[in-house]
């Protein structure tokens, strides 16, 4: 099993989310909900590869694949994709899927444009079993975000087409919208509170001598929180419920991103290829 | 007036204004560096802008007063709602309200009925031991024909929310008590040296240190043996520390933070002496600093008596020097000796094997040598550690009550048709998702229907 294998199986992943968003952007266009269907399908192939990439990875180098920035935008991808799988059981909204398949073929994009090398050896900070808490964790948050970004921008889009747009109608209305964006956010906040926050702090004492250190990464996690924080307080408050909320779940997800892709530019002590 | 500015200070919108204004504040923290010299901000954005930096501290942003009392807010506003708002859900929480009639159950999401055998009383206990057994806090209330239950679970998610925000609390508490209680210090340690611990009358002591490479030659650990030293000589504790496992000690703990070469030492030099008791390839050996080699066969003493990283000499008064401690021109002193004759005492170089500067027989090489490390240790005392490990405890008790806890409220007529069966109607509701929620009510309503018709 060498490395090989396992990049062309992310390929193939890479090549399947391609497809399933372009389907997703007909079904948009089209309204035929045979080629949601297809595009379900094909999005659940690419699942499956870049599980198999994974896996593959992880036997490669005896160690869970989340150590550089390829590993981790490709697990964010994976852990958006099972979330939508489970939001498509609960609320059975394909077109849903348009939105988040389209995140996850821009999160594969860049994935693919990073250095893939597979390192087994690991630099003595990262050898603590809180790399996969904290990393795994960290991450299953954040793409419950993505879901959660992507139904607030079907919110703002809903928001700004006229009533009349037959587009506009054939998303779901404002309140289930405002409602499983909720969903995905209560389910992302405690997982990136504790995942990110709380397992990387504890981790922080450990390896670094202190639980803090207003290091870039930890200053733009810190940022996320308190977006999210506003947008669960402001969800219950006249006023800012519905579109501010939505905004700010939004304004949170593109915060959560930029923390990430931070890394190449600011350093710190979160810089991992 | 106070009471005002209290429930001002408590108010949610009051909360996500100051939520939204620290994460604009922390954004700024990110874009501008923090902590440089301040001729870095005069040099990057000219004098007048790095004066406007300067003056209000975004330099070093999060440990400006204005910063503090930011957060000093913040906990104000948490203790404000927390005592006012949250303190309120929780007692209501509590609180049983009761249906007008059962006609009242039909207006609910969720609604099921069936026939009880047993007269209301003993209806009344087996559904209150089945509720409570499913954690639901019950309360009855006496009807002419029977009873009405109010049954509610969800109570810890209030308790969690109450945790969660007073936590918050508990955490900035511990990081103020260890930012003014506490030190942090960086000390180097070589191999058998000591070092106090600021304000304990014990010491460190490092026995040895090791860095682990691979294959290719990149560093895989660094690892050291460290002891703490009583003030009567003995050894309290030892431990070998690594990055992610420090050592703990009174309180004090011992962090593998970083290492380095010593500059005047090496741990192994590889050397070769080239002279007329030898064969043309010369005689090779290895030698530790400052200790005495003997060369088999020749009666010749070598000793490697000085090393300097980064050599330089001073063309004038002939004095060796070290220009830096980084390791661009290794050199060695190496004192060869036969009985009481000097034979040779001259440098020689990794990087220029050809130069040497010794005169009479005897050529000295210098191989490679393996350099001897120092270990970098954090010592550090943080009395806050326990306020911090509290309130991480309970900030993630509490946020898993809060988001994971669901809330449920049902209530249950028992009402007797004539001495020997009920009718029992129930409703309820639920923040769940509907079809979930469905679900569970379908299988309590299953299990108490159940329950009752084996009675006789």
């Amino acid at each position: 099993m060498g490395s090989l294998n396992e990049i062309q199986f992310f390929w193939g992943a890479f090549i399947g989310y391609s497809l399933a968003s372009l389907a997703y952007v007909a079904y948009l266009a089209s309204e035929k909900k045979k080629i949601a269907s297809f595009a379900t399908v094909v999005m659940a192939v690419a699942f499956v590869l870049q599980t198999v990439a994974m896996v593959l990875r992880s036997l490669h180098v005896h160690h869970l694949p989340l150590t550089n920035m390829f590993e981790y935008i490709s697990l964010f991808a994976w852990f958006a994709a099972v979330f939508y799988f489970i939001y498509l059981r609960i609320y059975r909204q394909q077109i849903l899927g348009a939105f988040v398949c389209l995140i996850i073929f821009m999160l594969m994009v860049s994935a693919s444009l990073l250095p893939k090398q597979a390192e087994e050896q690991l630099m003595p900070a990262l050898q603590s079993y809180w790399l996969q808490i904290h990393v795994s964790v960290a991450c299953l948050g954040e793409a419950a975000f993505a879901v959660g970004f992507a139904v607030s921008i079907m919110y703002m889009l809903k928001m700004a087409l006229s009533e009349k747009s037959r587009f506009a109608a054939r998303l779901p209305d404002l309140q289930k919208l405002d409602r499983i964006g909720y969903k995905a956010v209560t389910v992302g906040y405690p997982l990136f509170t504790v995942g990110a926050l709380f397992a990387g702090a504890i981790w922080a004492e450990q390896a670094w001598g202190t639980f803090w250190s207003w290091d870039p990464k930890e200053v733009g996690s810190l940022v996320v929180w308190l977006i999210y924080s506003a947008y669960l307080h402001a969800r219950i408050t006249k006023g800012w419920s519905g579109l501010r909320a939505a905004v700010l779940s939004s304004i949170g997800f593109i915060c959560t991103l930029l923390t990430f892709f931070a890394n190449l530019v600011l350093g710190g002590l979160h810089a991992y290829g | 007036m106070l009471g005002k500015i209290w429930s001002f200070l408590g108010s949610v919108r009051f909360v996500i204004v100051l939520l939204i204004i620290l994460a604009i504040v922390s954004v700024v923290g990110i874009l501008i560096p923090q902590g440089l010299p301040a001729q870095n901000y005069v040099h990057k954005l000219g004098s007048f802008r790095s004066s406007i930096v300067l003056a209000i501290g975004l330099d070093h942003l999060f440990s400006t007063l204005w910063f503090y009392s930011l957060l000093g807010f913040l906990s104000l506003s948490v203790v404000s709602c927390s005592t006012t708002r949250l303190w309120k859900n929780f007692l209501e929480s509590g609180r049983h309200h009761f249906l007008k009639s059962s006609a009242d159950v039909q207006s609910l999401k969720f609604t099921s009925s069936f026939n009880a055998r047993g007269a209301a009383p003993a209806v009344r206990d087996v559904l209150l031991k089945n509720l409570r057994g499913r954690l639901f806090g019950c309360s009855v209330q006496q009807l002419a024909n029977g009873f009405q239950i109010s049954a509610k679970s969800g109570r810890l998610k209030d308790i969690g929310s109450l945790m969660f925000h007073l936590s918050l609390i508990v955490l900035f508490v511990g990081g103020l008590v260890g930012k003014l209680g506490g030190f942090s210090v960086m000390q180097e340690l070589g191999k058998g040296e000591t070092a106090p611990v600021p304000g304990h009358d014990f010491r460190v002591r490092c026995d040895w240190f090791t860095v682990e490479k691979n294959e290719d030659g990149r560093v895989k650990d660094y690892k050291s043996k460290l002891a703490i030293v009583r003030s009567d000589g003995s050894t309290a504790v030892d431990k070998v520390i690594e990055v992610n496992s420090p050592l703990t000690y009174g309180g004090v703990r011992f962090y593998q933070s970083s290492y380095g070469e010593e500059p005047d030492r090496f741990s192994q030099a590889a050397l070769k002496v080239v002279g007329p008791e030898f064969d043309s390839l010369g005689y090779d050996f290895t030698a530790a600093m400052d200790s005495t080699v003997v060369l088999a066969g020749s009666g010749i003493s070598a000793r490697a008596v000085r090393f300097v990283p980064d050599f330089i000499i001073d063309t004038e008064t002939r004095q060796v020097q070290s220009r830096s401690s980084k390791p661009n021109n290794p050199a060695v002193q190496v004192l060869l000796t036969r009985g009481a004759d000097t034979l040779s005492n001259s440098w020689a170089f990794v990087r220029y094997p050809d130069a040497h500067m010794g005169k009479g027989d005897y050529r000295i090489a210098f191989l490679g040598y393996e350099p001897q490390f120092y270990t970098g240790i954090q010592i550090k005392e943080d009395p806050g550690l326990t306020f911090i490990w509290i309130g991480l405890f309970c900030m993630t008790l509490g946020i898993i009550f809060l988001f994971y806890v669901p809330r449920t409220s049902l209530w249950l007529f028992v009402e007797s048709d004539d001495g020997d069966s009920c009718r029992v109607t129930m409703g309820g509701t639920s923040n769940r998702h509907p079809s979930a929620f469905q679900e569970e009510f379908d299988k309590m309503c299953a299990s108490f229907g159940s329950a009752l018709k084996g009675r006789t």
